[in-house]
């Protein structure tokens, strides 16, 4: 279960990436520690098959693009059924973090006072 | 282990994807790692550094690789795909080898292109100024090679517009014409071919040229004697010499594109 969730929660960041625009897989890794202070360092090779599943699923869906250094890349694009996959999702993970928060907000080990 | 070995070890646990997938994965492996790489190189780190904090940073590749097997879960176009290059291949065999010649042919022809002086050929040396050359019936005849022969191996390539010629031996030894004359000549074998494997060879351009001996009194045809295939011309010539030359001439003026390739004869033979 906690396993499944990990690998939920990758899905959510990586669809949350791909809402502004589109990227490669290095990119995706860099971007997402800098925007969560490093807080999300994940072992960059399960990147990939969190992202194959989402092409597969159609959710994103991916091509090719030569850099300027000459190579080529392949970038992500965010579907309309995986825009819609993100509300979704979205939605359920605030619902589950705000049962979380109140839940801890009523422990009273944690009260500041 | 490093980055091509790390890419490796993913692959191997990939039991249902189509080549096309296995490359793509590979290529994404490979351009993600040498991107981690390149940053760390260019915020410092030594080569070696650089590739190890590379590698931990991908993190398992057996997990990995298991990860992704997980992604592609049918065989179906894995096993159309194999039956399809199958198929394929025995639809068109019979056609290529129609189109193009023989599977004997096939093999002279990449031998040729590897090792042309490979079979020790049967010389022509006697039909050097027959009036009925080439020969009709090349294969039965024997060579007449005797006293001074000598033989030297060569591999002088020139590139003539998008073929290449391919002088592989050259010998020396005494013949006679229809006259029963004899006297001392050099023979000349080569080969050519497309540049491009299994294209085709300008054969009305390299199947006519002119071999000349040292002192330029003696001019004979060189040309393609057996038309096996259209990928490959064997390519004969002889002409009398005198004792003590050191070379002939291979030429040729069509075109537009005249060449001149001197061949150099085996020192044996100078008295």
């Amino acid at each position: 279960m906690a396993r499944k969730q990990t690998m939920d929660h990758t899905q959510l960041l990586v669809l949350s990436l791909l809402a502004g625009e589109d990227m490669y897989g290095y990119q995706m890794i860099v971007e997402l520690a800098r925007r969560s202070d490093h807080t999300f360092e994940m072992k960059e090779g399960t990147l990939y098959p969190v992202l194959h599943g989402l092409e597969r699923s159609g959710a994103v869906e991916a091509y090719e693009q030569e850099a300027p250094t000459g190579r080529v890349r392949k970038y992500y694009h965010l579907t309309r059924r995986g825009a819609a996959f993100l509300k979704e999702e979205a939605r359920a993970w605030q619902t589950y973090s705000g049962a979380v928060n109140a839940v801890l907000r009523a422990c009273p080990a944690l009260d500041p006072a | 282990m490093d980055r091509r070995e790390y890419t490796a070890q993913v692959l191997s646990c990939l039991r249902r994807v189509t080549w096309d997938e296995r490359e793509a994965i590979r290529a994404e492996l490979d351009g993600h790692m040498e991107d981690h790489f390149e940053s760390l190189r260019e915020l410092g780190y030594d080569e070696r550094e650089a590739e190890e904090r590379t590698l931990a940073a991908m993190g398992d590749p057996a997990e990995v690789g298991r990860e992704l097997n997980q992604q592609y879960t049918g065989w179906g176009w894995v096993i159309f795909g194999r039956i399809a290059k199958l198929a394929t291949i025995l639809m068109l065999l019979p056609l290529f080898l129609q189109v193009f010649g023989s599977t004997s042919s096939l093999a002279e022809y990449l031998k040729y292109r590897i090792d042309p002086d490979f079979s020790g050929r049967t010389l022509f040396l006697e039909y050097a100024a027959s009036s009925t050359f080439p020969p009709e019936s090349v294969q039965d005849k024997v060579p007449l090679l005797s006293g001074a022969e000598a033989v030297l191996p060569l591999d002088i390539r020139l590139q003539v517009g998008n073929d290449e010629l391919r002088v592989f031996r050259v010998s020396v030894g005494e013949t006679e014409d229809d006259t029963g004359r004899r006297f001392l000549a050099a023979e000349v074998l080569a080969v050519a071919y497309d540049r491009i494997p299994f294209g085709v060879v300008a054969s009305r351009r390299l199947g006519e040229m002119t071999l000349t001996s040292q002192n330029r009194q003696c001019t004979a045809w060189c040309g393609d004697f057996f038309n096996a295939s259209d990928w490959y011309l064997e390519i004969e010539g002889t002409v009398e010499i005198r004792p003590g030359d050191t070379y002939v001439t291979l030429s040729q003026d069509l075109y537009g594109e005249p060449f001149s390739l001197q061949i150099p004869l085996p020192e044996e033979v100078a008295p």
